[in-house]
């Protein structure tokens, strides 16, 4: 069955939940949110509750008996700071490379979340807040009623944990925009979109033709409005250009917002959706074109107000859409160009079944009694293979409630969903590029998957078949280690397939099967220790002075992991010898225990022992001894990296502490302590 | 020593001085000359004594200003107690009334001047006063939008089918004491014909009245909707049931002032009238009376284009123009939406599970704009507050919350007013208060601050608040009950005096049933007081003396003209702006 979580309170805003790309919740619960993050740790619960509160966020209230009537808003009104709506950030642009926490609160301001957190009890704290970078006067221009993120675009010549774009729409009509990265200050554009309150964004993913991308904001006004601008960004700049997109469609009269969604992108086809109760349009955008093509009309069954949009693939490369409203109806068809397809309702029945086993679960189900369910929040994530469902259950004619719960994998119920294509999509955009694409999300809805279907063995195996054609054995790499290419960026070890492709069967054999694969994990270590050394060589020509003494001491450790495991390969022996000679130290080198300053000789890279048996653990990276109290675990395989001070910014130390920010091992982010 | 010791031992004189701080300098002189005339002629004084208490407004009106011969008149000792009086009353109640206009109107300079402005025109009235001074303290007179041209949409269809009347009983009432008299149904009576200068008309309409509606009009001529339940009975069939069958709407006409007859009645198969609602518009065709929107027991919504004159006196209503609905759920009401801009087109209403609805009369798709949950069980009033907030609406539900949101992003801007331990049966606002006036507990009239969070108790019942309403050209509350009574406030009592001071209570009649004579007796003529401290006690009234629903009417020049309808059938249209106390 699906993996529920019980959740203790009342959501305060429709639109409840969000998905981070790495597998976390976010739930809106009146003056705080509550924030679900998957655990891996054997015997514990599935999910780590962590809450990050608003009531600290506000210094001043504002003095709202000095607003004229038509300035005044319920927010203003409000003693406390209620959250409204939560997004997740693309990853990587927190300090410590996370997702951002956003939340739009009932006073319209846009603050940043992020966790400073030790393992099991997580803290979440304001990083910043959105009203200080927006202009304060006139008072319309810096309320925000939508948040909206793109995805991350990684260009060529760019850092590979990539830029997005943030979009706030306000209530005098305008956007603001601002391009984002890693630990960077936001910086607003404002465009008038000459409408009213712009109440719903949504963006479209990139368009990269070189070294420019390309992405559509959708934007709507709560009389209707619809507005698309095109924003091209590049990587030679920092800024980025806009214009005004035509849609060469007219709506009927419709003075409502609707719900907008963007479609993931299907052979250089994407379609965007306005969703209206009882109506959906979807408009057909070629990127190749620059355009949008055609659009469908489809009249939908329940008139209810829909609380969320989600695209599907199947493996003949069909996109469904499934809507799913407020009371719980469900509906899906194909967006095919000539017909439209209603398919024999699966998708209902699965849905009645899901409710009745939660109705049993949750309290005594009468059939005479009037049930009422209310879905608050429908999230689907994002790699579209599964959906986050936050719902209540109430009797109005009895007024009582039952209960509020999250169900993350309702829709892995639906067989026409999970399809090889959607598979295939995740596996290859975390072999591209683990900083945009995480692990740890991946391997959760590879797990899901794992846990829904009958077969167990299906998910491994596809997993292993995809994998494999990627994956270059150790004689291979060390026959080709003179000719790595582009050793420039210690970053760039997470743009390379094939080390993705042992990180991922690295993070699934840790993740799900609770066992440590020795054979890859030693793979790893094996090209990590290289590596870093290829790189330190190639720094040291450039820099006499790059080395300091804790660099020197991270090296000995290299030099001695390699002349114990690799002394049978000669390249290795080889660039080793190399590095000796710059450290201009004999090769019988030993560190000192600090307890009793003995001699520790290097016998173990994960456990170090001293003459008089005091033993230290040893740092995953650098194999240092874990003497100081600064360390961070990795949220999935729990590989433990310490945290240095460097003593100059350009050292190896640093280098190793700013871009080696992921696991090493399996991708995951690290959790600090 | 003497006089004083009189003015001790006497308690009426005691109440005179009470009084006399409330109301001014005026009263204080009075009551100097007063007791020059109680030392003299101690028979006389008690007279005058009385005929002071009856009437504490009418020296204000009529005596002007003499302070030179008063003052002349009296001694010096009385004119220094007089003189320190008046400087401790002022000090107390410029505090409170600070506070008060700050929780009302908050600190913008606009809306507090204004907030005073109204405050020193109303606070003076404890009654409904004349009809010039209704009219004439109106500052400016709301300009009503016409709705979009529909000259392409059909007149409301009505056919020939058979149908049936309904049998009406003749209702046994007893005005003033006197005998009862049998009132045929649709036969109006006049209560006041002893009173030339009190207008009002009582009607058995014969069925259970559960809404009134006054119809917009810039014409002389006065419109009112009548509907009701489908049966007289104490119990009724569970709201969140879908029933129907034949009922009727009965349009009532006013002419005049004087005369008040039935127009005609609409006829329908949709069950129990729940709510009536004119569009707060004034039709631009001269064949058309007005839309109607109707809220009935089979769970729909219907907007009826009203003809002014049909060829029938009985007109049975095949189709409604516009039909709004879900298969989920019931509608339970509805409301108009004045926007802040523009035409009158949208119609929110509140359903049985909790969700809203907003439906859009011209949208080509009969499909709502939105249709969201928002409470979590019945929803029992919407109410928009106009005319400073068109953009916000109040909400009461039967899972006790009232609910406030802002119709732009009511996704963001939405939050819960209070939690009540009782459902609370209605809500209204008041724009000159700048509040919410509702019900706590059932029995208890309150009013809530938008700006501030004060709650200030306004009345209280022995049964439970049933209907209020609230005018734009005047600031009093009129409550009804399940006790058969029906009242009327100036809230503007409590802001512009003292933290001690309370509104009084005019009691406009009280219905009595007596299920042994099968008789009704209705009394009026009630003076004004404070209002009692509740008992502890409850008392279930018989449910035929329920007033459901009152209403003023929103017209100018018959601002003062109420309709209360009540359980047993009875409506009483009454003119309060001519109010007289006896």
């Amino acid at each position: 069955m699906g993996k529920d979580v019980a959740l203790d309170f009342l959501p305060s805003s429709l639109y409840s939940c969000t998905c981070s790309c790495d597998g976390k919740l976010a739930f809106c619960d009146s003056e705080k949110v509550q924030i679900l993050v998957p655990s891996t740790e054997a015997n514990t619960p599935k999910f780590m509750k962590a809450l990050a509160y608003l009531d600290d966020v506000e210094d001043e209230l504002p003095n709202c008996q000095m607003l004229a009537p038509n300035e005044l808003r319920l927010g203003d009104l409000t003693p406390s700071v209620i959250s409204r709506y939560v997004v997740w950030s693309p990853t990587g642009l927190a300090d410590n490379y996370d997702p951002l926490l956003t939340v739009l609160t009932n006073r319209h301001r846009v603050y940043f979340f992020s966790s400073s957190s030790r393992v099991l009890h997580q803290k979440w704290t304001c990083v910043a807040q959105m009203s200080t970078h927006l202009p304060s006067d006139p008072l319309e221009l810096c309320r925000i009623h939508s948040v909206a993120w793109s995805p991350l675009v990684s260009l060529p010549s760019s850092s590979p944990w990539g830029v997005c774009l943030f979009a706030l729409g306000a209530e005098s009509g305008h956007v603001h925009l601002s391009i984002m990265s890693h630990s960077s200050t936001p910086f607003f554009k404002s465009f008038d979109l000459n409408c009213s309150w712009v109440v719903q964004l949504s963006f479209s993913s990139w368009n990269v033709v070189g070294d420019s991308a390309t992405c559509l904001l959708s934007c709507s006004s709560r009389n209707g409005e619809i507005r698309i601008l095109k924003i091209a960004i590049s990587s030679h700049s920092d800024t980025f250009d806009t214009a005004m997109q035509e849609l060469p469609f007219s709506l009927d009269y419709r003075p409502f917002s609707p719900l907008l969604a963007w479609s993931s992108p299907l052979a250089n086809v994407e379609y965007l959706a306005l969703v209206y109760p009882g109506h959906l349009f979807a408009f057909r955008y070629d990127k190749s074109l620059g355009k949008f093509c055609s659009f469908l009309n489809h009249n939908l069954l329940s008139l209810c107000s829909p609380s969320g949009v989600l695209f599907g693939h199947n493996d003949i490369d069909t996109i469904y859409v499934y809507i799913l409203t407020h009371s719980g109806t469900l509906e899906t068809f194909s967006l095919l160009d000539n017909s439209i397809s209603m398919l024999d309702s699966p998708e209902r029945h699965v849905l009645e079944k899901f409710l009745n086993n939660h109705l049993q679960n949750y309290g005594s189900v009468s059939d005479d009694s009037i049930k009422t369910l209310k879905i608050h929040g429908f999230c689907p994530s994002p790699y579209l293979s599964s959906a986050a469902l936050h719902f209540s259950i109430s009797y109005p004619a009895s007024f009582t409630y039952v209960v509020t719960a999250a169900e993350r994998s309702y829709f892995n119920f639906i067989p026409s969903l999970f399809s090889k294509s959607v598979f295939s999509h995740m596996i290859t955009s975390s072999l591209n590029n683990l900083c945009v694409a995480p692990s740890a999300g991946c391997l959760l809805e590879i797990s899901l998957m794992n846990d829904t279907l009958k077969e167990k063995t299906d998910i491994f195996t596809m997993l292993t078949n995809s994998l494999s054609s990627f994956l270059v054995t150790d004689y291979d790499f060390f026959l080709e280690l003179k000719h790595l290419i582009d050793i420039s960026s210690l970053s760039n070890l997470y743009l390379d397939s094939s080390l993705n492709a042992m990180r991922l069967l690295y993070g699934w054999s840790v993740y799900k099967q609770k066992a440590l694969d020795a054979t890859l994990l030693n793979s790893l270590r094996y090209r990590l220790t290289l590596y870093i050394m290829l790189y330190t060589l190639s720094q040291i020509s450039l820099d006499p002075s790059y080395l300091t003494s804790d660099c020197k001491a991270v090296l000995r450790n290299f030099v001695s992991f390699t002349y114990k495991e690799l002394a049978e390969v000669p390249i290795a022996m080889e660039v080793a010898n190399e590095i000796a000679k710059s450290l201009e130290v004999s090769s019988d080198f030993s560190e000192t225990c600090p307890a009793c300053e003995a001699t520790v000789q290097f016998n173990n890279t994960s456990l170090a022992t001293c003459d008089n048996g005091h033993v230290w653990r040893r740092c995953s990276v650098t194999m240092l001894l874990l003497s100081q109290k600064a360390a961070k675990y990795c949220a999935v395989c729990n590989s433990i990296v310490a945290i240095f001070n460097p003593s100059q910014t350009k050292c190896l130390l640093a280098d190793l502490q700013n871009e080696l920010s992921i696991c090493f091992y399996c991708g995951g982010h690290f959790l600090v302590s | 020593m003497g006089p004083k010791s009189k003015e001790y031992e006497n308690p009426s004189s005691y109440k005179n001085d009470e009084d006399n701080d409330d109301d001014g300098d005026f009263v204080l002189e009075n009551v100097m000359s007063e007791e020059d005339i109680e030392i003299e002629t101690p028979s006389r004084n008690r007279k005058r004594v009385s005929t002071t208490r009856r009437t504490p407004s009418k020296p204000i009106r009529s005596q002007p200003l003499t302070p030179s011969s008063s003052k002349g008149a009296g001694n010096e000792p009385k004119s220094q107690n007089s003189s320190t009086t008046r400087g401790s009353a002022k000090k107390q109640s410029s505090k409170g009334l600070e506070e008060k206009l700050i929780n009302s109107y908050g600190t913008h300079v606009e809306s507090l001047n204004k907030g005073r402005r109204l405050i020193e025109i109303w606070k003076y009235y404890e009654t409904a006063p004349g009809q010039s001074s209704f009219e004439g303290q109106t500052s400016s007179d709301s300009k009503l939008q016409t709705l979009l041209n529909l000259d392409g949409q059909q007149l409301l269809s009505y056919s020939e089918n058979p149908f049936y009347l309904f049998e009406v009983k003749n209702l046994s009432i007893s005005f003033h004491f006197e005998s009862p008299q049998q009132v045929e149904p649709c036969q109006p009576v006049n209560p006041f014909k002893e009173n030339p200068q009190k207008s009002g008309f009582v009607v058995n309409t014969g069925i259970p009245l559960s809404s009134v509606s006054w119809l917009p009009t810039n014409k002389e001529t006065q419109f009112l909707a009548v509907g009701g339940m489908l049966k007289f009975s104490e119990t009724t069939e569970s709201v969140f049931m879908r029933t129907s069958g034949r009922n009727q709407i009965q349009l009532w006409k006013l002419e005049n002032k004087t005369n008040f007859k039935s127009e005609f009645i609409l006829y329908h198969d949709w069950g129990s009238v729940l709510q009536l609602e004119w569009c707060p518009t004034i039709s631009v065709e001269d064949s058309i009376l007005g839309f109607l929107a109707v809220v009935c027991s089979d769970g729909k919504l219907r907007v009826l284009r009203v003809p002014r004159s049909p060829v029938k006196f009985h007109v049975f209503v095949e189709q409604a123009d516009f039909t709004f609905g879900f298969n989920d759920s019931l509608i339970s009401c509805c409301t108009w939406v004045s926007p802040e801009h523009g035409d009158i087109h949208q119609i929110l209403v509140g359903c049985s599970n909790g969700y809203l609805a907003l439906w859009d009369i011209l949208s080509s798709q009969e499909c709502p704009l939105f249709y969201i949950p928002y409470h979590d069980s019945y929803i029992h009033n919407v109410v928009q507050c106009l005319d400073d907030f068109p953009w916000l609406f109040l909400t009461t539900a039967f899972d006790c919350y009232t609910r406030i949101f802002d119709i732009r992003d009511p996704i963001i801007d939405n939050r819960p007013l209070s939690h009540k331990r009782d459902i609370c049966y209605t809500i209204t606002w008041n724009n000159m208060l700048q509040s919410i006036i509702s019900c706590s507990e059932s029995q208890s009239v309150v009013i809530e601050s938008l700006r501030g969070t004060s709650t200030q108790l306004l009345d209280e019942r022995n049964g439970s608040i049933i209907s209020l309403s609230n005018s734009k050209f005047h600031p009093f509350v009129a409550c009804a009950a399940s006790d058969g009574i029906v009242t009327i406030v100036n809230p503007f009592r409590l802001l512009g005096f003292s933290h001690k001071q309370k509104a009084n209570v005019h009691r406009i009649f009280q219905l009595e049933y007596s299920e042994k004579q099968d008789s009704y007796r209705m009394l009026d003529g009630f003076r004004p007081r404070l209002p009692k401290a509740k008992k502890l006690d409850m008392y279930i009234y018989p449910w035929q003396i329920q007033v459901n629903k009152v209403e003023w009417n929103g017209n100018k020049g018959y601002a003062g003209w109420l309709a209360s309808g009540m359980a047993c059938g009875i409506l009483r249209v009454e003119d309060l702006s001519a109010v007289e106390r006896r």
